[in-house]
Parts: C-alpha cells; sequence; structure tokens
C-alpha cells in the first residue's frame, strides 16, 4: 500500500500521520471540514507540527487542499480507512474475547491500529466472523473499504414521547462515554424521550428513567423506532413463575450474550425460576428442560413479557 | 443482467442494516426450529424438571442454612477416604520399592562392578526419591481422582460452585474456580488443567495463579505430621487427635481465604478488568457410570500427574544426593547451603535445613519430609537414629522423630511456621510446568511462584516475631 511513502520517519512520525489522517476521515464521515486548527485540536499538538503534518499528507498525495479546509484524496481514505478498520475490529476483540473494561478499549485499540498490518487485521476479522459493527455501534470499513454513509440523528431532536433505537455510542471523550455507559446506555439501548429538564434530557432506558446531561446525549446518534412492548427484568420472577423472554440488554454483549444465546434464552423461550444458591444469588433457572445458573446482575438484563 | 459479483456486492451492502445484533434473531430462529423438531419427535414423559427427589436434593444441597454442612460434610469425607485408605497401599508400596527394590538394588549395583558414587547417584539418589514419590503420591491421587470424577459425574460439583458463586464474585473472580481450587485439593498441576473450564481469560490466570493456595495431596502428610506431633502433642492425650486434626483444617482454610484474598488482589491491580458472565448448567443428578470414571481418572488424571511428577522428581533425586555428598572445603554442600539459608530461615521462624529442603525437593512436595530428615541427620551426626546413609531418604517412627527434630533445635514455633510454609511456598516443578504450559508466559509462571512465596515468607516471619515477643 502507500506504507513506504509515508515511512519516512520515526514510529511516531508515522503514528501522528495516521492520527491525522484518521481525523481528516471523521470530518469528512461527519460532514465537516477538516483545518489546521481541527487537527491540531485533535491530535493536541501545536500548530506548527500540525502544519508539517499536513504538508507531508499533500506531499504524499494522501490529502488534498480545498479551500481552507484539507480534504482526503482517494488513496488517503483508503489508508484512512485501513486504519479506522483496524481500531474498530481490535475493540470488537477486546469486547469479545478479553475481560478488559469498556472504557479502555479505546486506550488500547489506538495503540493497536498503528501495529497491526492489515493481513493480521483480516485475519482477527476471520477469527471474529468478519463483525460489521464495533462495539460502540459504529460500522466497521469492509477489507474492501467500503463503508455505509451515516445514518441517524442526535437524540437531542426526537419530540418527546417518541422511542429512539441508539446507533452509535462516541467514546470520546472517556468521562462521556463512561456516563453514558454507566446508565445502561450503548449501541443498541431503545430509548424512551420523556422531556427536557435544565438542559438535560429525560429518558427511560430498560425501565429505568434516567437524565442524560447534553454533553452525553450529543455523544449519541439514534434513529427513531417502535415502541418495545412492556417489559420486566428475568430477576423479579417469583419462585416458580414461568415467563416468556422477550428482550436482551445490549449491555450484555461479547462472549456473555453469545453464551446465553447459546445456551437458548432467546427471545420466545419460555423460563421459570427454580430456586436460589445458598448465598442467595446465582439464581437456577428452568429453560427448555434444563437447568440454567445466572448471576443476579444477568438475570437484570434479560427481559422477559410483563 | 446480476452476475455473481453483482449479488455479492448487493448481500454486502444489504448486510450493513442488520445492524449489530442480527446474531440473536438468528439463533432465535435456530432454537425455534430445534424445539419445534424436538416437539414433534421426542415424548417427554416426566414434567420437564425432573423428578420431584431430583429438586428436594437440589433444596437440601443448595439450600439458605443446608448447602454448607452438606458441602463441608462431603468434602471431610473425600478427604478423610483420601488419607486413611492411602496408608496401607502407600506403606506396602514403601515396602516393596524403599525397603525391598532399594537394597536389592544397591548390592546389585556394586555387584556388577559400578563405582560406588555412580550406584549411590543412581540408586540412593535417582531410584529412591521416585519411589518415594511414586509411593507417597499414587495412592492417594488413585483414591482422591476418582471419588472426585464421581461427585462431578453425579452432578454434585456444579453446585457446588453454584453455591459457592458469591464468594468468587466478591474476589473478581468466577464461581468455576471452586472447582478448580476442590481439585487442587488432589493435586495442583490437575487443579491448574481444570480451570480450563473457565472461558473468561482473565478470570482463567486468576484461577490458575491461586491454584497452588489448594493444600495438595502432597502437602498433607507434612500437616498431619506437623500437627500431630508438635500441634496436637500440646494438647491433653484425649483430644490430642482433635487439636492436630483442627489445626490441619484451619491451615486448609487458610489456603482458601489466602485465595480468595489474592484473586481479589489480582483481580484489582494486574488482572483488572470487567467480571465475566456466569452462566452454569446445573445438570440432573444421575448415577455415575462407576467403570468409566475409573478410568478416565486414573489414565487421565492420576497417571498423567503421576507422570510429570516422575519426570522432576528422578533429577531432584541425582541432585539431593549430590549436595549430600560432594564436599567443598570440607564441608558438604548441603552444609554450605543450609549455613547460608538458616538466619532467613531463623526469621521465619524456621530452619536453614526446611528451606534447603524446599529448593531441592521443588519437584514434589512430597519429599519434603524425607530430605529434612536426611538433612538433619547428616549436619547433626544424632547417632540416636539409625540413618541409611548421606543423601538417602528416610522416614522414621513419630517419636523418634520427635526427639531428632527437637535435638536439632526445633520447637513448636518451628512447627507452626513449616506448617504455614507448607501451605505458603512456590508450587512445585510439576504445577509450575504445567502454568507454563497452561499460559504460555514466563511471567505469569514467574508470578504464581513468588505469590505464594512472598506471602508465606512475610506470614512465617510475622507468626514467628510475635511469638517471640510474647515469648512462649
Amino acid at each position: 500500500m502507500k506504507q513506504g511513502a509515508l515511512l519516512g520517519g520515526s514510529a511516531s512520525d508515522r503514528h501522528l500521520l495516521e492520527d491525522a489522517l484518521k481525523h481528516l476521515h471523521e470530518s469528512e464521515y461527519a460532514g465537516t471540514s477538516a483545518t489546521l486548527a481541527s487537527l491540531a485540536g485533535a491530535l493536541s499538538i501545536p500548530l506548527e507540527q500540525a502544519g508539517l503534518l499536513l504538508e507531508e499528507l499533500l506531499q504524499t498525495k494522501l490529502a488534498n487542499p480545498s479551500g481552507t479546509s484539507v480534504q482526503l484524496t482517494d488513496a488517503g481514505r483508503d489508508e484512512a480507512r485501513r486504519i479506522v478498520r483496524a481500531h474498530r475490529v481490535y475493540e470488537t476483540y477486546l469486547a469479545r474475547e478479553t475481560g478488559i473494561r469498556a472504557d479502555e478499549f479505546h486506550r488500547h485499540a489506538d495503540a493497536a491500529e498503528h501495529r497491526l498490518t492489515p493481513e493480521a487485521v483480516d485475519a482477527l476479522a476471520d477469527r471474529l466472523g468478519r463483525p460489521r459493527y464495533d462495539p460502540h455501534g459504529d460500522p466497521i470499513p469492509t477489507r474492501d473499504g467500503n463503508l455505509p454513509p451515516r445514518r441517524g440523528v442526535s437524540p437531542l431532536e426526537m419530540p418527546d414521547g417518541s422511542h429512539a433505537l441508539v446507533l452509535h455510542l462516541e467514546d470520546e471523550p472517556a468521562s462521556v462515554f463512561r456516563a453514558a455507559a454507566s446508565a445502561g446506555i450503548l449501541a443498541g439501548s431503545r430509548l424512551h424521550i420523556l422531556g427536557r429538564r435544565n438542559g438535560c434530557l429525560r429518558v427511560s432506558v430498560e425501565n429505568r428513567e434516567c437524565e442524560l446531561p447534553q454533553a452525553v446525549a450529543s455523544a449519541l446518534e439514534v434513529e427513531p423506532c417502535d415502541p418495545p412492548p412492556p417489559m420486566r427484568p428475568l430477576s423479579s420472577l417469583t419462585k416458580g413463575e414461568s415467563a416468556s423472554i422477550i428482550y436482551l440488554s445490549p449491555t450484555l454483549g461479547g462472549g456473555e450474550r453469545r453464551r446465553i444465546l447459546d445456551l437458548g434464552l432467546v427471545p420466545g423461550t419460555i423460563i421459570r425460576r427454580e430456586f436460589d444458591s445458598m448465598l442467595g444469588t446465582p439464581t437456577a433457572y428452568q429453560v427448555r428442560g434444563t437447568t440454567i445458573a445466572l448471576r443476579r446482575e444477568q438475570a437484570d438484563r434479560i427481559f422477559v413479557e410483563l | 443482467m446480476s452476475t455473481p459479483k453483482d449479488i455479492l456486492r448487493a448481500a454486502e451492502k444489504l448486510r450493513w442494516e442488520l445492524g449489530p445484533h442480527f446474531q440473536d434473531d438468528i439463533a432465535a430462529k435456530v432454537s425455534g426450529a430445534a424445539t419445534a423438531l424436538a416437539g414433534r419427535y421426542v415424548r417427554n414423559p416426566s414434567d420437564a424438571s425432573g423428578p420431584s427427589w431430583q429438586r428436594r436434593l437440589d433444596l437440601i444441597l443448595t439450600g439458605r442454612w443446608t448447602g454448607l454442612p452438606a458441602m463441608a460434610l462431603l468434602f471431610a469425607i473425600v478427604l478423610w477416604i483420601t488419607i486413611e485408605g492411602a496408608n496401607v497401599p502407600s506403606g506396602l508400596l514403601a515396602e516393596l520399592l524403599v525397603d525391598k527394590i532399594h537394597p536389592w538394588l544397591k548390592t546389585l549395583a556394586l555387584n556388577i562392578g559400578l563405582w560406588p558414587w555412580l550406584a549411590g547417584l543412581l540408586v540412593d539418589g535417582v531410584y529412591l526419591s521416585t519411589a518415594w514419590v511414586v509411593s507417597v503420591m499414587l495412592p492417594p491421587m488413585a483414591i482422591f481422582f476418582p471419588l472426585f470424577t464421581l461427585l462431578e459425574d453425579l452432578g454434585y460439583l456444579p453446585r457446588v460452585a453454584f453455591n459457592l458463586d458469591r464468594i468468587f464474585q466478591k474476589a473478581g473472580a468466577h464461581g468455576k474456580q471452586a472447582l478448580s481450587m476442590t481439585m487442587g485439593l488432589g493435586c495442583n498441576a490437575a487443579g491448574v488443567i481444570a480451570t480450563r473450564i473457565i472461558d473468561s481469560p482473565r478470570e482463567r490466570l486468576i484461577a490458575i495463579i491461586t491454584n497452588n493456595f489448594s493444600l495438595c495431596n502432597g502437602r498433607w502428610p507434612t500437616q498431619i505430621l506437623m500437627a500431630t506431633i508438635f500441634v496436637g502433642a500440646l494438647a491433653p492425650p484425649a483430644v490430642s487427635g482433635l487439636v492436630a486434626a483442627a489445626s490441619v483444617f484451619f491451615v486448609a482454610l487458610l489456603g482458601f481465604a489466602c485465595a480468595l484474598g489474592s484473586s481479589w488482589l489480582l483481580s484489582h491491580t494486574l488482572l483488572k478488568g470487567e467480571a465475566s458472565s456466569f452462566s452454569l448448567e446445573l445438570p440432573p443428578y444421575r448415577p455415575p457410570d462407576v467403570l468409566r470414571t475409573l478410568y478416565t481418572s486414573l489414565i487421565d488424571r492420576t497417571l498423567f500427574v503421576l507422570w510429570r511428577a516422575i519426570v522432576f522428581a528422578a533429577p531432584a533425586g541425582a541432585a539431593i544426593w549430590l549436595i549430600a555428598n560432594i564436599s567443598l572445603g570440607g564441608h558438604s554442600i548441603a552444609w554450605w547451603m543450609v549455613t547460608v539459608l538458616d538466619p532467613p530461615g531463623q526469621i521465619m521462624g524456621l530452619t536453614g535445613v526446611i528451606l534447603v529442603a524446599y529448593i531441592v525437593a521443588i519437584p514434589a512436595n512430597e519429599i519434603v519430609i524425607p530430605t529434612i530428615l536426611m538433612l538433619t541427620v547428616l549436619l547433626s551426626g544424632n547417632a540416636n537414629v539409625n540413618s541409611p546413609g548421606a543423601g538417602i531418604l528416610f522416614e522414621t517412627e513419630g517419636h523418634v522423630l520427635h526427639t531428632l527434630l527437637t535435638g536439632a533445635g526445633w520447637t513448636t514455633l518451628t512447627a507452626v511456621c513449616l506448617m504455614l510454609f507448607s501451605l505458603l511456598h512456590n508450587p512445585c516443578s510439576t504445577t509450575l510446568y504445567t502454568i507454563y504450559k497452561e499460559t504460555g508466559s514466563w511471567r505469569w509462571t514467574g508470578l504464581s511462584a513468588a505469590l505464594p512465596l512472598a506471602l508465606g515468607a512475610i506470614a512465617c516471619s510475622a507468626v514467628a516475631a510475635a511469638w517471640r515477643l510474647l515469648a512462649f
């Protein structure tokens, strides 16, 4: 690929160039324009250094000037999507196969994206079943560099009383991501927009009400969806009571979700609460003729009909 | 008009529409289809939850008040059968391999004209320590592993994980660690292999690193010996047996606490991360297939572990013989090692001999006590005890042992600290090798050795300091 041209300087120079490409790509994808100032801001580097980076990108024909802003060339876009692909595939790997905390995915992937060769990324993607979306709900560029156009709107633009499906949760800054994640909101969550109060957006997610500060709400991208059927968590069943599973929270992710699906806890399954462990949790449930023990934290995130 | 390429391109485009969780729908469809098929062709005579005695049994074995006593009772029985049951075959094996074959081999070696040093190295060193490991290790493992597998087959072991999960969850670990730790009571190498049932790599590493805190079969004899001739002897004769048993039980319990404590420590420092899922199938209780159980547990677990132990014990036997028989500057290597290690040993309430024994007997905990005895006699020149010679492992009767050890300066403190150190020291080399094989990393292997060793040094030193301060 274009690596030969890029690999002029040291490894950290190459990292900066790749980060600059990512920034140009991100701006293009979001429909905003990338400038010298936005580049310096995104990479937290002085303006002169950003200038040198831009010059290098222009010289190697990865970017073209367009008025006051800079745009990717086709070659530059390919290169940028290769890096974005490495980042998102690696985050998917972290989410599915390691115990690393969700708010640390980004940091690890930022290091890995510069290290992984395209072949290694492809091999990793093959192992993961060629995922299309990363754990934050972002589409992963295919190996040919295809990426669907951005869709979705800010939840702030949704009318009160509407229902919205979260498509994307921005993972930067980490504090905003953590705030959303701790409210139980991830890509795939269904929000009920209740209203606005003191600049906060009041939403209900999985029967819990919470208030999202402006910064957190604008880190989300949503699309309108149908209202979900009324439901309650599996943990609210009483001993011996049966109900049909209707929904698995997106907070059950990665290997945990796969395992639960593999055990047959899929929407439509009848489940009955059996008995609690000696210490109160986990609890044994009867599903399809087998007894499965689940921790309280999991039973809280599996929903059954009301 | 539509070539395969067009179709592929259209499919690729459509896949974006599926969203991140389309696997849910596929899984639901697959399960639904399977259920429909099963409903058509499988007849289910009884209620899906199985016969009611199964449920009653579950209520007892996992009950709030009955779960713990039932668990304690079952494990006490298993350990008792193992320890008591192993005595006779161990004695027979020792008589055959150590008392009969060893002298015969020695005579044979000398008769065919082998140099005495080579005969000593091979017969007294390599052969004898291997024979020792086999006779001490084989019977308890051949009893413990089948019993363990029987409990597994009966369906009880998953209930143990179910019962204890909350405790492990609090420590940032996985409930199935209860199973690998129970397995560790038989052998830590087998316990480390048993951690394969834990899916999450982080929680599996925690289980591997802390498995050594399960007091393995090889260490029970040391515990029981020290508890009997030192700790139990403090109590009036009527209850001395009970006191000795209680002290061993306490050490095993301390091991459990250390495992939980270090799991917590690891999951909050080096192995930080999300607590993974816990979904455990609780299979119905069923009568085990005894023959198959015997076969698999003997072949897969017992012989496998025994073979590894033998591979490591043979060179250790040579090393033990050599340090006792090679002299440097008028003293044996053993003397030099003991002299150097005595000061740190004293700080820890132990002796130099004990530390040297733990270094050279790293292949198997079983030969620690015989090595201590051999070194003690070698270095103190005690003529009251009938020692077979330098570098030759042996054991002897309780009261003789007490005299021998107190003669070498042992006190109750030494015994208590030895019990602690026997619990809290690096895993044997068989286990370390297994940890390396399972983790593929020298770093985690190193940590698995350093963590218990550091804990042991601290615990022994603290007990010794407190003991001396209070001047028992």
